[in-house]
């Protein structure tokens, strides 16, 4: 009964990996053919032309996706290390107000970005920050999930690890930094890939703040690339959309185990 | 000079008292161990010594400097958490250095420290090991290796062995023991373990609901209880209760439950008599080992007998636990000699010395004599 009930999963699993599978392997396809074979439905490649690929990195696009290497980057460390701290203070520090200062800040999960999003342009362009590499990357530290996420973890931590360090002549921020956050691993992985990912596909933000060219992130280069003129040249799309593809997969390919254990451990704790 | 005293120390959470009138000196050198069933202010009495609790009211001075507002890290303490409490992404090398790298310590003599505790420990062969790849008793051995690394003050001991299996447990007390013998070292002790306290302990200190109960050197805890709980929480098997009453005939004094009556020795009914507690209604506590099935014993003794019938036999090697039970009335548990083979629903004739015998007051629990 046991096997029979595997190879049922088994195969709903399979059929489920293909579905997704399938979109990613047509564009692969789409990016290596000629413009009017594009949307030629085959399993098999037909045709074999880089000069989509060529074509892309003469247009410039590597810059977009090296400026959304850095800013996606940027957002993840600073944003881990700031909610990961908030975590720590609100799930392990005595202060007046805790409790509430974390209903506040767990509301604005509530707010979406839409909402928001001309008071923060306005905010943003009086700071100076618009058009910039600082613009595109401090207003998108500030998310709730992160801390949350942090501050339920600490909650379930050790606390002897900490008063060993305490009796051992440890401040606050040194147990921290030497023992509390080497030790959040689990939960540090899937929040930087989170992060990583929802900076990396950000596109409404990012194509409002910034008006220079050299500052497009990938997907607002994308989006240009698509809405430039009369035809949409879906072959350089598609080779386009490889690309940008590429560091997300790498990603998760690297980091494949430490994702499913840290997504594991936070459903079951 | 490692001295710590606690005057009249109480801790409150809320409404509640943790920690009720803590009133102790604990001696230079000294091992002491508090011992109490769970939720008895034990632990949380340790934790205040550390500076992990703060003191709700009353004074805690190490060498008569006043530490009640001192910070844990500048008290000179360390402690053994009962998880060990290693730092799993460090090496064993790392852990022990820890308290030292933070003390800003030259490389060398980080060096030296942690191999000569190191040494004192048989931990050299794991020193670059992480905690996970050591056996519990390895782990502990780390722990107490971080705390002797960099001689402090004060050792405190949060129920240390109390993850250890049975036979380790034992190896440890005496490796325990023996460090603090070598290291001449203030040891505080906790432990719900009364084997534990027994053995290791200088002096134990009794507590129950937050409130010291007894303190004194083992030998005193053990034949002389200041109360009931102390006799029943103390030893193993357990101390025995029959309550009754004391009555004379003629001039002896006994101890009559009814379906049993023990004349009480002079030098003990003397004392019961002065404090006029003739036809008082009291409760004998005897201990198991006072309990004899010696056929010489029961002899020279006829009237400290009573007969019983055997309910469940504990075969401990050397010896027997017998539980029996008195006249349908009490149980009672005798620990005799391994000599005769004994079954349940068996009548056995048993002897009580009464010289051993504790009388306590039945309101008030406390031992009258």
């Amino acid at each position: 009964m046991q096997s029979y009930n595997n190879r049922w999963i088994t195969i709903f699993a399979l059929v489920l990996g293909i579905i997704m599978v399938i979109p990613i392997y047509m564009m692969v396809l789409g990016s290596l053919r000629s413009a009017e074979h594009v949307f030629d439905i085959t399993l098999l490649p037909t045709q074999f032309q880089l000069s989509n690929y060529q074509e892309v990195v003469a247009s410039g696009f590597l810059r977009s996706v090296g400026n959304s290497l850095f800013i996606s980057a940027a957002v993840t460390v600073i944003a881990m290390l700031f909610h990961a701290m908030s975590g720590y203070a609100l799930a392990r520090l005595n202060f007046p107000g805790r409790k509430y200062i974390f209903a506040w800040m767990l509301s604005t999960l509530m707010i979406p970005l839409a909402v928001i999003m001309i008071p923060l342009f306005m905010i943003t362009k009086n700071l100076g920050m618009a058009n910039s590499y600082v613009g595109l990357i401090v207003p998108s530290i500030f998310n709730a999930y992160g801390v949350f996420l942090f501050r339920q973890f600490y909650l379930n931590f050790p606390k002897e690890l900490e008063e060993a360090a305490y009796m051992e002549g440890s401040s606050i921020a040194g147990t921290f930094f030497r023992i509390v956050l080497p030790l959040s691993k689990s939960v540090i992985i899937p929040l930087t890939v989170g992060f990583f990912l929802a900076n990396w596909n950000a596109y409404l933000w990012p194509l409002i703040i910034n008006q220079k060219e050299q500052l497009w992130v990938v997907q607002v280069a994308l989006a240009n690339a698509i809405g430039g003129g009369y035809t949409i040249p879906w072959n350089f799309v598609l080779a386009a959309s490889v690309i940008a593809a590429l560091p997300t997969m790498l990603l998760f390919f690297l980091l494949q185990r430490q994702i499913v254990d840290g997504i594991k451990m936070s459903g079951i704790k | 000079m490692s001295n710590v005293t606690l005057n009249h120390v109480y801790k409150k959470y809320d409404q509640i008292n943790a920690v009720k009138d803590f009133h102790l000196e604990i001696h230079d050198q000294e091992f002491l161990v508090l011992v109490g069933p769970s939720g008895c202010g034990k632990s949380t009495t340790l934790r205040m010594i550390a500076g992990l609790e703060e003191i709700s009211s009353g004074d805690l001075y190490i060498d008569q400097v006043r530490v009640n507002d001192v910070s844990p890290k500048a008290r000179d303490i360390a402690m053994v958490f009962q998880s060990y409490a290693l730092y799993p992404h460090m090496t064993v090398y790392e852990n022990m250095s820890f308290g030292l790298r933070l003390r800003k310590y030259p490389k060398t003599e980080i060096d030296q420290k942690v191999r000569a505790a190191a040494s004192v420990l048989d931990l050299e062969p794991f020193l670059d090991r992480k905690p996970n790849a050591l056996s519990g008793g390895q782990k502990q051995r780390v722990a107490l290796g971080r705390a002797i690394v960099r001689k402090p003050k004060v050792f405190l001991m949060d129920e240390p062995l109390s993850n250890l299996d049975a036979k380790l447990r034992v190896q440890m007390r005496t490796e325990i023991s023996r460090l603090h013998k070598q290291l001449g070292a203030t040891v505080i002790y906790v432990t719900h373990d009364q084997t534990e306290a027994l053995t290791m302990g200088d002096r134990i200190v009794v507590m129950k609901d937050g409130v010291v109960q007894q303190v004194g050197t083992p030998v005193e805890i053990y034949h002389n209880p200041t109360n009931r709980f102390v006799a029943s929480f103390i030893g193993s098997p357990a101390i025995n209760f029959i309550a009754g009453q004391l009555v004379t005939q003629g001039k002896q004094l006994y101890f009559n439950a009814g379906y049993i009556s023990f004349p009480i020795p002079t030098g003990k009914a003397k004392q019961l008599l002065e404090q006029s507690l003739n036809g008082k209604e009291i409760t004998l506590g005897i201990r198991p080992e006072a309990i004899y099935d010696d056929l010489a014993v029961i002899e020279a003794t006829p009237k400290q007998t009573f007969l019983a019938e055997v309910e469940m036999v504990e075969h401990m090697g050397a010896e027997y636990y017998l539980y029996v039970r008195v006249n349908d009335q009490s149980s009672l548990t005798a620990r005799v000699n391994a000599r005769h083979h004994y079954q349940i629903g068996d009548n056995v004739k048993l002897a009580i010395d009464m010289n051993k015998a504790h009388f306590f007051d039945r309101k008030s629990d406390i031992c009258l004599v």
